[in-house]
């Protein structure tokens, strides 16, 4: 009797099995390298103006119905799909733009705007005073924040087709500038009122939103129209505006080539510029304003004293803030407002040097020896600042306390007037939209609608100034009621830096805050913004 | 069985109204500053009165939630406030982002997890020291390091993935791979040291056990014992941690998709929160409740297919 | 008797976890790190939100900054201390929530009625299905942006995970037989929660506690990862974030609080493992399955093969915790014919299920063979390789084990495993091997083959059960069939049944068969010969009517007397040889 001999069996599956894997693996990624290869997006061919821009930007646009635009990095997208009625030039210069040529009546309540002949929408028709008129009426009958800006006009008129006049409440010397960005766009009468507008845009701008390549909140593609008027200043057929919000993510984007303009944190820099980056810097961008607000004292007694306010604005080693905290990257200043504008005054930051015995002084001057206990909501932007904001109080002895604010109630809370002061940080606007924020007794930033004789009366005149030149003196004087005052306590300038991919340039140099593709030129090329 | 999924379905459902309606109220706390919001910076009081009342947030509470699902039943769960984008539409497709990177790295997860667990407790020694320690390692180094080392390697030296963004499938499925491969290994780093450490201790449990024995007296080869016997005996247990490591990866998502810029559904949940975008959120909750429904159904019939007995039990 | 063995389990736990290393070493890292938290007031000057704008981003040890300055000029290590206190009190709250809400409600649940268990049920799952950081961020209004209260909230969120837990353990001690004592004997509900109850539920739950509080502490940091919550709250979270930004300039400010945060969770993880392996029972560790030994038995004498199996002085050892071997079996030598029945008798423990083990190459893995060797048909199986040894069993040794439903494979049904094992000792088509099984099935006494072959092992009795895996060891048409105690397990009157039904495949095939027992009766009914064992050695050998008649040996004398003395044959629990070697094991 025998052992039953094993019968053969087959091989190992197993082994066989991990073989084809590793196989199919390694086929994968051969696949994918490959494809990415292929793909390699955005790369800059240098040919003039095939160049794509692929630009990154930090917020999701909001709707694109015309009358619900909102200022901030989105305007990139929205000022390429539509036209305004005039443009401001990276200087923060204004040219003329859908409208040919405009003129103020002697009193300054009446605008007429001469409107550009042979303009098109996107759909084939035509751009006219009317098209104007209704964007105009609907962006004033919309709640909205361009809604804000046309607060002072009484009617809008379109007395033939390339004719539009504005009537005004009274004279508003911020009109012009805002006619420049979203209050001044102008949408297609025929769809802009559709609920597809907010996502399909019909506009006569420069270029036309390729919704198909488009991913909401995502990508935005845009591509550029071939008989637009002013196609000089474009010189990106197409632009590829990608939404990335964190930083981090930014700079691998412009690392990997995944994009080839963005502004990067400072810590990026140098390895940007080591992959061959070329770096734009713009002094002044934003800002941190720690806003006094209840000047009178009513919520928070010691505000109310000058020499408490003072002695904030003493608390603050601005320098040290902007070389250690900042990495040289923004300004020290006690000024709101934007240093390459007419108001801002170099010597007026002077005025309040880092004391902190000097501002302990103060304060027992104004009777408060052991300092004092405030609250402050902590907002999205405020964040990362607070802890040094937090020191320099302590350090002149006043305790600030922190209250979490969610995000969608950053508005609210600040306009809540719950808070007798608050840190802010955010984007610097024009001269004029600044004063009206800040100084007028219905601005929102002025939480506690403090008023003040001698403002009101420097209100007045910058209301009434038509002429740029001389408008830019009283602002001047507004800033210097405010500095000092110490009706805030500006602490520093956020600068940003641009960084584009050799061949493109950056042309801002943060004059004008507006976003648009315009300050995005081609390296070797001239371009104008005007005409 | 009809009955049964019937049945689960019904109560998946009521389960949905109910969810979404306590999330309703609790949001409803805050439409003024909704309101605020849409408007933006500035806004006066009778303003904001305006726009809550053009949005309909100035009727009771009961009526607009009733006028929500009234709609949601018709499949139309409103636009967002902020975009106008519609609800659904957009949810779907953010979906697709985040359930292609969370499927994969669950995917990944389980056969990973499996290999490894499954070496580790039939052959013990070296390899089950490896596996403890790749698991070890896997609690302890951040996986956000990991993604951006893995970015720098692949994405910014030798640009084999991207570094941020999404390729939809039907667009290009190799490039879809490429852009979610770095996404789905930072997502994978947690889950695989737990189900890795709960599949070797069920399989060494079910290795102990008798009938293994006797399957090895019938001549029946080790790998069959181990994969088609003992191991779906395991997967039990180990396919309810891998229900809870699905939504954790749904949560974990959130952070992966914001470090590599995807549009995804956490993402879109995470803006749509802070903005206060009652549609968007509510649209989110129906979603997130469906999906947990199917999940936990899902697993369910897995988990019959797996354990006779609890098929009958039913 | 589950709380016996609970209990018994219970007093060495502590002690076993004390020698654990894992659970040592994870357990004193965690406190560690709490201790350093608590301690941070003393262990630094600094606060953990003192700004110091010459200490931005300074390095190691600059400005008394021992771990250096983030970016806005603070002590990382301060930092990292406070940042520990945020987390210990996140998972105080977020678990003692849990733990509250989710054992009082599910020794409510548990213990209740159905109706009270239905609500609970309902309200659970509807807790569960919210969507957890989403509603966080929902509710940021509500709690301020204030951790604590949001990891009550939090808490919430993760108590149906407990409510289940405890309900099931519940559920599942509620009927055991000194819970019902305690209810007749009129104590009151709460007090037999309190004093039962609870004692069942304490083990889970410390465990799940490791867990909750490594959940909590993520979500927290999660969420300040995300910038939710005040600025002023140190957490692992916003400096992870924070280092994130400045990752590239200054790495070691991600690094820092990113192993530390690892360091806590992968300690509570491991901690929670190691309090599970010392509360329910040792540790699993892995044991190989294929278990070649070690053992080659030098080669045979040249003296003629005349029995089909031969065991010579065989030695098996297990290693005691101390690393000394112990000899189970010592010198065993017995030998089987080919066609007869050999009965090995012994007591438990005696070492012949070891012996039997031994000769299909099943030994566990810790088993080593020190000496001896087991020949069949001539050919030597120690040292063979488990390759090969698969190819002897199924086809000339073959095995019937004593428990049957342990034995079967309870998520494959009956037929499935039969037809796996059939194609294993000899090829052929599935449809053959489904042929011969149903064949098999109808030989060994079942009535509805073609049902048996669909049903899975809990649908069949234990007689059933027993049938079908003499029907599977058969299959290949083994030369030597073992069967340890096959009839052990079964009821009295099956017992009978089935060991006809031994003796009629026996003739049938022409096999031989080992029929380790510890039972006279059965050994009487169907042995030609008998091998007696004690304490690992055979004492005598013989024919049955021997041995019965005149037993040599003194023990077996004893063995006869106590079966004589009975009036009933005795049955075993049927796990106590198991049992038994267990123990010896260990």
């Amino acid at each position: 009797m025998r052992i039953r001999s094993s019968h053969p069996r087959p091989g190992r599956p197993p082994r066989q099995l991990s073989q084809a894997l590793a196989a199919a693996v390694a086929v994968a990624v051969l696949a994918t390298a490959t494809a990415a290869c292929d793909s390699t997006p955005a790369a800059t061919s240098n040919s003039g103006t095939d160049v794509t821009l692929a630009l990154s930007i930090l917020g999701t646009p909001n709707s694109f119905d015309p009358a619900q635009l909102i200022e901030g990095q989105q305007t990139y997208v929205w000022d390429s799909i539509f036209d305004t009625l005039l443009l401001q030039d990276n200087k923060g210069e204004l040219h003329p733009g859908a409208a040919q040529s405009w003129s103020y009546a002697k009193d300054g309540r009446t605008l007429t705007l001469k409107i550009r002949q042979g303009m098109k929408f996107s759909s084939g028709d035509p751009v006219d005073a009317n098209a104007v008129k209704a964007t105009l009426e609907r962006i004033r009958s919309t709640p909205g924040q361009s809604q804000l800006s046309l607060s002072s006009v009484s009617a809008v008129e379109a007395p033939d087709a390339s004719t539009v006049v504005i009537e005004l409440k009274q004279p508003d010397a911020s009109l012009l500038g805002a006619l420049s960005t979203s209050p001044g766009v102008i949408g297609d009468p025929k769809t802009m009122a559709n609920k597809s507008s907010a996502l399909n845009p019909v506009g006569s701008g420069p270029y036309i939103l390729d919704t198909k390549a488009t991913v909401n909140g995502s990508v935005y593609v845009l591509k550029r129209r071939d008989d637009y008027w002013n196609k000089k200043a474009y010189p990106f057929r197409t632009v590829k505006i990608r939404v990335i919000t964190d930083p981090t993510a930014s700079a691998n984007a412009l690392k990997a080539g995944e994009t080839n303009a963005g502004t990067a944190d400072v810590s990026q820099l140098p390895a940007l510029k080591a992959a061959g980056f070329q770096i734009t810097h713009v002094k002044a961008t934003a800002g941190a304003f720690l806003v006094l607000a209840d000047r009178a004292g009513t919520k928070l007694k010691p505000l109310g004293d000058l020499r408490v306010r003072k002695a904030i604005n003493m608390a603050f080693d601005r320098q040290k803030i902007v070389t250690q905290v900042l990495r040289g990257s923004g300004k020290a200043t006690d000024q709101l407002f934007n240093p390459q504008g007419g108001a801002y005054d170099q010597t007026l930051n002077k005025l309040y040097p880092y004391d902190v015995a000097g501002a302990e002084k103060l304060l027992s001057e104004a009777g408060y020896p052991n300092g004092f206990s405030v609250t402050m909501p902590s907002l999205v932007f405020t964040k990362s600042f607070e802890p040094i904001f937090t020191q320099a109080l302590a350090d002149i002895g006043i305790k600030a306390t922190w209250e979490p604010v969610p995000a969608q109630q950053t508005a609210s809370a600040v306009a809540s007037g719950k808070y007798p002061m608050f840190l802010l940080v955010e984007g610097l606007a024009s001269d004029a939209i600044m004063t009206r924020s800040f100084y007028t007794p219905t601005g929102f930033r002025n939480v506690f609608r403090t008023t003040d004789p001698k403002l009101t009366e420097l209100l007045g005149q910058a209301a009434r100034e038509l002429d740029p030149a001389k408008a830019a003196g009283i602002y001047r004087k507004i800033n210097e009621f405010g500095v000092e005052n110490a009706w805030l306590a500006p602490v520093f300038h956020l600068g940003s830096d641009w960084a584009t991919k050799k061949g493109i340039t950056y042309l801002g140099d943060g004059s004008s805050t507006m976003s648009t593709i315009r300050q995005f030129g081609v390296a070797g090329s001239s371009q104008q913004s005007g005409e | 069985m009809t009955v049964y999924l019937l049945r689960r379905l019904t109560a998946g459902l009521a389960l949905a109204v109910l969810v979404t309606m306590i999330t309703f109220l609790l949001l409803s706390t805050s439409f003024d500053d909704v309101a605020g919001s849409v408007l933006g910076n500035g806004a006066a009081p009778h303003q904001i009165a305006a726009q809550k009342a053009q949005m309909g947030l100035d009727r009771p509470v009961a009526v607009q939630y009733a006028d929500w699902l009234a709609h949601a039943v018709r499949g139309d769960l409103g636009a967002s406030y902020f975009t106008s984008e519609p609800v659904r539409s957009a949810i779907t497709a953010r979906l697709g982002v985040t359930l292609s990177i969370v499927v994969v790295a669950l995917l990944a997860t389980s056969v990973i997890s499996v290999a490894l667990g499954v070496a580790a407790a039939a052959r013990g020694g070296a390899v089950d020291r490896f596996a403890q320690g790749a698991a070890m390692i896997g609690y302890v180094v951040p996986s956000l390091l990991v993604a951006i080392a893995l970015v720098y390697v692949f994405a910014i030296k030798m640009h084999v993935f991207p570094a941020t963004g999404y390729t939809d499938f039907s667009e290009s499925p190799s490039r879809w791979a490429g852009s979610i491969a770095i996404p789905v290994v930072a997502l994978m780093m947690g889950g695989v040291a737990g189900l890795t450490s709960q599949i070797r201790g069920a399989m060494i449990g079910e290795l102990r056990k008798d009938y293994v024995r006797t399957l090895r007296t019938r001549g029946i080869p080790t790998h069959s014992i181990v994969l088609r016997h003992a191991l779906r005996n395991a997967a039990g247990p180990a396919l309810t941690v891998l229900s809870l490591e699905f939504l954790q990866m749904l949560g974990g998502a959130l952070i992966i998709e914001q470090i590599f810029a995807l549009p995804g559904f956490g993402q879109y949940a995470f803006n749509a929160s802070l903005q206060g975008d009652v549609p968007i959120i509510m649209g989110i909750s129906l979603f997130g409740v469906l999906l947990v429904v199917a999940v936990n159904l899902v697993v369910d019939l897995l988990g019959g297919w797996l354990n006779p007995k609890a098929r009958m039990v039913r | 008797m589950t709380t016996a063995r609970t209990d018994a389990r219970r007093r060495p736990a502590l002690r076993r976890l004390l020698t654990d290393p894992q659970a040592m070493v994870s357990a004193s890292l965690l406190t560690v790190v709490v201790l350093l938290g608590l301690l941070a007031p003393a262990l630094t000057d600094h606060g953990a939100n003192q700004a110091n704008l010459d200490a931005v981003n300074v390095g190691i040890g600059d400005h008394g900054y021992l771990l250096g300055g983030d970016k806005s000029g603070r002590d990382i290590l301060a930092r990292l201390l406070y940042s520990i206190n945020t987390s210990v009190v996140s998972a105080l709250i977020g678990a003692s929530i849990a733990l509250a809400i989710g054992i009082t409600s599910g020794l409510i649940g548990g213990y209740f009625g159905r109706r009270v268990s239905g609500a609970a049920e309902w309200l659970f799952s509807l807790i569960m299905t919210f969507p957890g950081l989403l509603l966080l961020i929902i509710l940021m209004p509500v709690t301020k942006g204030d951790y604590r209260a949001t990891m009550v909230v939090f808490g919430v969120l993760l108590s149906p995970g407990i409510y289940r837990l405890v309900r099931n353990l519940v559920l599942g001690v509620k009927n055991e037989l000194y819970v019902d004592a305690a209810r007749v004997s009129g104590l009151p509900d709460r007090r037999i929660l309190r004093r039962h109850v609870l004692t069942v539920v304490r083990g889970p739950v410390i465990i799940a506690t490791a867990f909750l509080a490594g959940s909590s502490i993520a979500v927290q940091s999660g969420l300040a990862f995300l910038g939710l919550g005040s600025s002023t709250v140190p957490s692992f979270g916003a400096m992870i974030s924070e280092g994130f930004t400045n990752l590239y300039e200054e790495p070691l400010q991600f690094l820092w609080p990113s192993l530390v945060l690892g360091i806590i969770t992968a300690s509570l993880v491991l901690l929670g493992n190691a309090l599970r392996d010392a509360l329910e029972g040792g540790r699993p560790q892995p044991v190989r399955i294929v278990t070649t030994t070690g053992y080659r038995p030098p080669a045979a004498e040249g003296d003629a093969v005349t029995k089909l199996l031969t065991v010579n002085d065989l030695a098996i050892a297990y290693p005691t915790p101390t690393g000394e071997l112990k000899e189970v079996v010592s010198g065993v030598t017995l030998s089987v014919a080919a066609g007869e029945t050999l009965g090995l008798v012994g007591e438990s423990g005696s070492g012949k299920t070891q012996t039997a083990f031994a000769a299909l190459g099943v030994l566990p893995a810790e088993a080593v063979v020190i000496r001896g060797s087991i020949r069949l048909d001539g050919r030597e199986l120690l040292g063979l390789s488990e390759r090969e040894l698969r190819a002897v069993r199924g086809t000339s040794i073959a095995y019937v084990p004593q428990e049957p439903m342990s034995n079967l494979d309870p998520s494959c049904t009956v037929g499935a495993q039969l037809v796996e094992g059939v194609r294993a000792a000899m090829p052929m088509s599935r449809g053959e091997a489904r042929k011969r099984v149903l064949a098999l099935l109808a030989r060994c006494g079942i009535p509805d083959p073609e049902r048996t072959f669909r049903s899975y092992p809990h649908q069949i009795s234990g007689g059933m059960a027993q049938r079908v895996l003499i029907a599977g060891a058969v299959a290949g048409r083994p030369l030597l069939l073992i069967a340890d105690e096959p009839t052990t397990a079964l009821d009295v009157t099956v017992q009978a049944e089935v060991l006809d039904l031994l003796r009629d495949l026996q003739k049938d095939l022409n096999m031989a068969v080992l029929l380790v027992t510890h039972n006279f009766g059965v050994v009487a009914d169907i042995c030609g010969r008998v091998a007696v064992m004690r304490e690992g050695t055979v004492v005598e050998t013989g024919t049955t009517e021997e041995l019965f008649a005149v037993p040599k040996h003194p023990y077996t004398r004893g063995l006869l007397n106590s079966v004589l003395d009975e009036t009933t044959l005795r049955t075993d629990p049927p796990a106590a040889s198991a049992d038994a070697l267990e123990t010896e094991k260990r």
